[in-house]
């Protein structure tokens, strides 16, 4: 299977475009910018030109942004948008990078505006390029200038302009043959000769230069053909390559340069190669008139008229066929087979020319499919199709999108007054004047150390208990009657107050040997506090963050997202619009090509039988004669 | 006769294939500008559409104090023939991702992946990152890497970085914020 990648250029474009700009294995600074590039890598083109978009509108290549907006004029280029791909080459790469890269740039994309068929714009940025360009360039500038000015119907300019090339280019040569062919429609034949002779004589480089040779030997044979030159004629054809692109129309030359010379045995043998070859090709279609025709100038009357009858019978078998996939082919279905596209399929795209089913498209179509003309136009459709299938799923989206802003407005008439409650909740127990009291109490037991402040419930219980003992010893003293009972009561108090006055020794000295460490103890349970204070009014003013930045509802998303549904409708039915625009005009392309075949060889069937008829009448008189 | 047969093969059979790209192709050009404009301007307006429609769904499904990208890159070719990345987050699988060829020579090239986009809540949370390929000498080879990191109101970007340690010749595999 043989497979044409046809964004070969676009590619080439791109990697010469971006190449120099950045190393094999690009750096990113942001890691958006890498993501583009994900995409750029695996040829998802759409896909990254959205995202450099996206990007470059919302401020997040901005690390990367010189070779993010390199990066999308090519893009816009290798998608056909060069007017978007003009406007970023203006207001970007014209300020801010050197000489040479703005002239690559310029010259980039006069080259797919000539493309495209804009001679004129193409023109108008080719006279841009100031400084000078690589070499390989500028041979190319110069013939890109050429072909514009001659497509503009600007002969002598177009001259003036390769005048300028002073070294042979593959490209140099193409468009000096161009541009014969532009001098031999406009009647200038001697001068057209001049530069074809120049050409016939460069070095055959490789298989392309050599078949372009082959096609300047043949044009230039033709002529002096015209011209009865027959010798001179007869030398250029034989030049052409036995077997190559041009061999056919060569021999069949070469049998009538030899024919005007009465080589009849060279004509012949020319005429019967040829013959044997392909039916598709309008020389091998003409063999089968000029043989019988040299037999009639023979005067083999029988052989004349047996070949013109077979001939007529391979043409009308020939036209039969044609006629057959004209009223048989459905046109749509090979041009879909020919895109072949896939339903997430950004690649480029590809084209097979074995999809062309019967020897008969094969043979005859093929040249025609491969075309820049019906190319580009197959491009666009296959680029039609692609969007078609993407608005489908975009449309898909929004209904998703809908569902979701309801889902959103729903649950924020919800979570919204909750987390209002919470805050004010939250704001209800602001505990900041209490840890400041606390921390104020602290620093006066601190500064006093005051050792007794920091003694707990338990403590202060003992403590209060003791110092009662001594109130309820004087109490009943006080109140005893029995004189001898007094001295025993007086002798146990002193005891017991002892007692009393040790215990409370004792407690105090705990007190006082563990303050610090309760000290440290209490402090850090203000800190932990004080912590405990601070994560809660973050808390809340997340809470206040989070609210704010909620959409209070989402009816500018509403609005957004309706607006972008509506224009969506819009280029929906555009699209559809288009591509049935595009079917028509490719299925017309293609049948308005196979009838030009079929008028062609319906005029070779003409001629046959109106020699058949000759014949005939020259026998009937040759008989009435004798 | 003759006159005539040589007019007639010299217009068609010699000229007709040099010539014929040449042939009614102003008429056709016009034609087709006139449908490539239609188109180019249609291109346009789909690219806006898909912008302005991934813009959205970016507002709507993961708000900017939430959102925390997960990104995959390579360094170059390394020792490391990429299969598949298990992601975890807070110990959850959240991202089984098996690749292609074709995006393991994106990534090789400078390309970076979005892995994927969480909504993570403010704080403390703990990524794990398995990486499954084969190795230096094709044999399987399975490496992981965790990092934690605090998510702030911010967007918070993570980068799964495939590298290579030069002194051992080996894959080098780690996890880190977005610098």
């Amino acid at each position: 299977m043989v497979v044409i990648r046809l964004f070969a250029l676009a590619l080439t474009l791109l990697c010469l475009f971006v190449t120099p700009l950045k190393a094999e294995v690009q750096r990113v600074n942001s890691p958006f910018y890498g993501e583009v590039l994900f995409n750029f890598n695996q040829q998802n083109y759409f896909t990254a030109i959205v995202q450099l978009e996206k990007g470059l509108s919302q401020g997040k290549l901005a690390a990367d942004e010189i070779e993010a907006q390199a990066l999308l004029g090519s893009l816009y280029l290798s998608y056909g948008l060069h007017r978007n791909a003009e406007k970023i080459f203006n207001s970007v790469i014209e300020e801010s990078v050197d000489d040479q890269s703005r002239d690559l740039a310029w010259f980039y994309l006069a080259k797919i505006q000539f493309q495209r068929g804009y001679y004129q714009l193409a023109t108008d940025h080719l006279e841009k390029i100031s400084s000078s360009i690589p070499e390989q360039h500028e041979d190319e500038r110069l013939t890109l200038m050429a072909l514009s000015l001659m497509k503009l119907n600007k002969v002598e300019q177009a001259i003036e302009f390769l005048s300028q090339q002073t070294k042979e280019h593959k490209n140099v040569t193409y468009a000096r043959f161009n541009l014969a062919i532009s001098l031999l429609k406009l009647g200038e034949k001697p001068s057209a000769l001049k530069l074809l002779n120049e050409i016939s004589i460069t070095s055959k480089n490789d298989a392309e230069s050599a078949a372009l040779i082959d096609r300047v030997n043949v044009l230039l044979a033709s002529q002096y053909l015209e011209d009865e030159q027959f010798g001179k004629a007869s030398q250029y054809f034989s030049q052409v390559e036995l077997h190559g692109r041009f061999s056919n129309q060569a021999l069949l030359g070469l049998g009538w340069s030899a024919f005007g010379r009465n080589e009849f045995a060279t004509a012949n043998a020319a005429w019967s190669e040829l013959a044997s070859r392909n039916l598709s090709d309008a020389s091998v279609l003409e063999a089968y008139l000029a043989k019988p025709y040299l037999l009639y100038q023979l005067k083999n009357y029988s052989d004349s008229l047996a070949h013109y009858k077979k001939a007529i019978s391979i043409y009308q078998q020939q036209l039969n066929l044609i006629g057959q996939q004209l009223s048989q082919t459905d046109f749509s279905d090979l041009i879909m087979t020919m895109v072949e596209i896939e339903s997430d399929d950004e690649i480029g795209w590809y084209w097979q020319h074995d999809v062309l089913e019967g020897p008969l498209l094969n043979d005859y179509m093929l040249e025609f499919i491969s075309s820049h003309e019906f190319q580009e136009s197959l491009k666009n459709y296959r680029d039609l199709l692609f969007i078609k299938n993407n608005l489908s799923k975009q449309q898909e989206k929004t209904r998703v999108f809908d569902d979701i802003i309801d889902v959103k407005t729903s649950a924020n008439a919800e979570n919204i007054p909750r987390a209002e409650d919470r805050l004010r909740l939250l704001s209800m127990q602001n505990q900041s004047r209490m840890i400041q009291m606390i921390a104020d109490k602290i620093a006066v037991v601190e500064t006093d150390e005051d050792a007794l402040a920091l003694a707990d419930s338990l403590e202060l219980e003992r403590l209060h208990q003791l110092s009662s003992i001594d109130y309820r010893l004087a109490y009943n003293l006080e109140n005893i009657a029995d004189k001898l009972d007094y001295v025993k009561l007086v002798e146990r108090a002193a005891k017991l107050q002892r007692k009393r006055s040790l215990l409370d020794g004792v407690l105090k000295w705990e007190l006082m040997t563990s303050y610090k460490a309760r000290l440290r103890t209490l402090k850090k349970s203000l800190a932990e506090l004080e912590s405990e204070n601070s994560a809660s009014a973050q808390f809340k003013k997340n809470i206040q963050e989070i609210i704010k930045s909620l959409p209070q509802n989402y009816d500018g998303h509403r609005e957004r997202l309706t607006a972008v549904g509506q224009r969506m409708q819009t280029a929906i039915a555009q699209v559809d619009d288009l591509v049935q625009q595009y079917e028509a005009y490719l299925q017309f392309m293609l049948r308005d090509e196979l009838i030009s075949v079929q008028k062609r060889i319906e005029i070779y069937r003409s001629q046959a039988l109106l020699s058949v008829a000759h014949i005939y009448d020259l026998n009937l008189k040759i008989e009435v004669d004798q | 006769m003759t006159v005539f047969f040589k007019k007639l093969l010299l217009g068609i059979g010699l000229l007709t294939t040099l010539l014929l790209p040449t042939i009614g192709a102003a008429d056709e050009m016009k034609k087709f500008q006139s449908l490539d404009e239609q188109v180019e301007s249609l291109k346009k307006e789909v690219i806006s559409i898909n912008r302005e429609l991934f813009i959205l769904e970016e507002e709507l499904l993961f708000p900017v104090n939430t959102q925390t990208f997960f990104f995959l890159s390579m360094e170059g070719d390394t020792y490391f023939s990429l299969d598949s990345v298990e992601l975890t987050i807070d110990g959850k699988v959240v991202s089984n991702y098996l690749y292609t060829d074709r995006e393991i020579k994106a990534l090789s090239k400078g390309g970076v992946q979005r892995l994927h986009v969480e909504n993570l809540k403010k704080g403390e949370h703990e990524v794990v990152v398995v990486f499954i390929g084969s190795g230096p000498n094709g044999r399987d080879y399975r490496r992981g890497a965790s990092y934690i990191f605090v998510k702030e109101l911010d967007p918070k970007y993570i980068e799964l970085k495939i590298s290579e340690s030069q002194q051992k010749n080996q894959p080098k595999f780690s996890v880190k914020e977005w610098e």
